[in-house]
């Protein structure tokens, strides 16, 4: 029985280790002019949600392409291995559909296994579209999610940022808001004794002056 | 809770926050970024051990055959059954396409907790009056 495993994926690690990922976020923190603390991880989230919209885009593309390999490759056909031969026929496609050049053996071979299908490479980006809609839906929706996020942590950051200026003109706002009710309380307390001081003048008024009937 | 994180509380109460906001504002901040590494974890492709080689169908069924001991009772259809079972399983860990895609339905299933961790992240992080 055979035994070999021609896809070799090539990530098996998590991209937070990866050189490239972290070259991304520093990219990014330094266009930021190097935010420490609290604004320094806001930023590092951000550049996270950036690269995974520029990830899921471009396995996006990937499998769109793998799924135009599948479209020429007949999976039932045990003469032949169709992994391999999906992975050889997703790279002649691949570097079309991407404007590099292929040699002409391999262009040779594409053009006659799409002929065999009746496509050509337009047509065959529409078939593998039209299969993967449901999931290529999916991919938006985690595009979408992620410039969400962007948005979200972007409003933190300048929440962040200007939150020592806003608190210090709300502790203004309020120091005001004091004053002027303690000037009113001053006011209504000066008010209360005036009244008060006028009520006992009238009740002294008779001992000094005469009854009033 | 990680070092910067504490450090995080600091610097928030230094700014003006108080101290149960700066709490509450460093744990969302702490779990946005449990959900980014959550998802770092999972966006990986699944080693070949975790895969079905790429079998024929007949590879499959002479396999099925030799498994079965003489005398074990097993039916033909049983067989059958079983050859097929697997050779579903072939074709899914051989397609190429289907193995990338299962990564982003990783992704898929943990968008909601995503969505909740940066939402509550930007309703506390404002200064409250």
């Amino acid at each position: 029985m055979a035994d070999h495993k021609a896809i070799n994926l090539p990530q098996s690690a998590s991209y937070s280790n990866l050189p490239e990922y972290k070259d991304h976020v520093d990219q990014i923190l330094m266009s930021y002019e190097l935010p420490e603390g609290v604004l320094g991880e806001l930023v590092a989230q951000i550049a996270d949600s950036m690269w995974w919209v520029k990830t899921y885009q471009k396995d996006k593309d990937h499998l769109i392409v793998m799924k135009m390999a599948n479209c020429l490759v007949d999976r039932n056909d045990y003469r032949i291995d169709p992994s391999e031969s999906a992975l050889q026929i997703f790279e002649s496609v691949f570097k079309t559909w991407g404007g590099e050049s292929i040699s002409a053996d391999e262009q040779s071979a594409l053009d006659s296994v799409m002929a065999s299908r009746g496509h050509n490479l337009t047509s065959l980006r529409t078939e593998a579209v039209r299969k993967s809609i449901k999931e290529l839906e999916v991919i938006d929706r985690l595009i979408e999610r992620q410039f969400k996020n962007m948005r979200l942590l972007m409003q933190a950051y300048e929440s962040v940022r200007f939150a020592p200026q806003l608190l210090k003109k709300m502790t203004i706002e309020i120091q005001q808001l004091e004053q002027r009710i303690e000037v009113a309380n001053e006011d209504q307390r000066r008010e209360v004794s005036r009244q008060q001081g006028e009520r006992t003048k009238v009740f002294r008024a008779p001992d000094s002056g005469g009854q009033t009937s | 809770m990680p070092t910067d994180f504490q450090a995080y509380f600091h610097e928030l109460t230094v700014a003006g926050y108080s101290s149960p906001q700066a709490i509450d504002l460093v744990e969302a901040l702490l779990n946005s970024r449990q959900v980014i590494e959550a998802k770092h974890e999972a966006y990986t492709d699944r080693l070949n051990e975790e895969r079905m080689s790429n079998y024929s169908i007949a590879a499959l069924r002479e396999y099925v055959q030799e498994m079965a001991k003489p005398g074990s009772g097993v039916t033909k259809n049983e067989m059958r059954r079983i050859t097929i079972l697997l050779y579903y399983q072939v074709l899914k860990d051989t397609d190429t396409a289907g193995l990338l895609y299962e990564k982003f339905e990783v992704h898929r299933k943990l968008m909601r907790y995503e969505q909740r961790a940066f939402n509550q992240l930007r309703k506390m992080i404002q200064v409250k009056k």
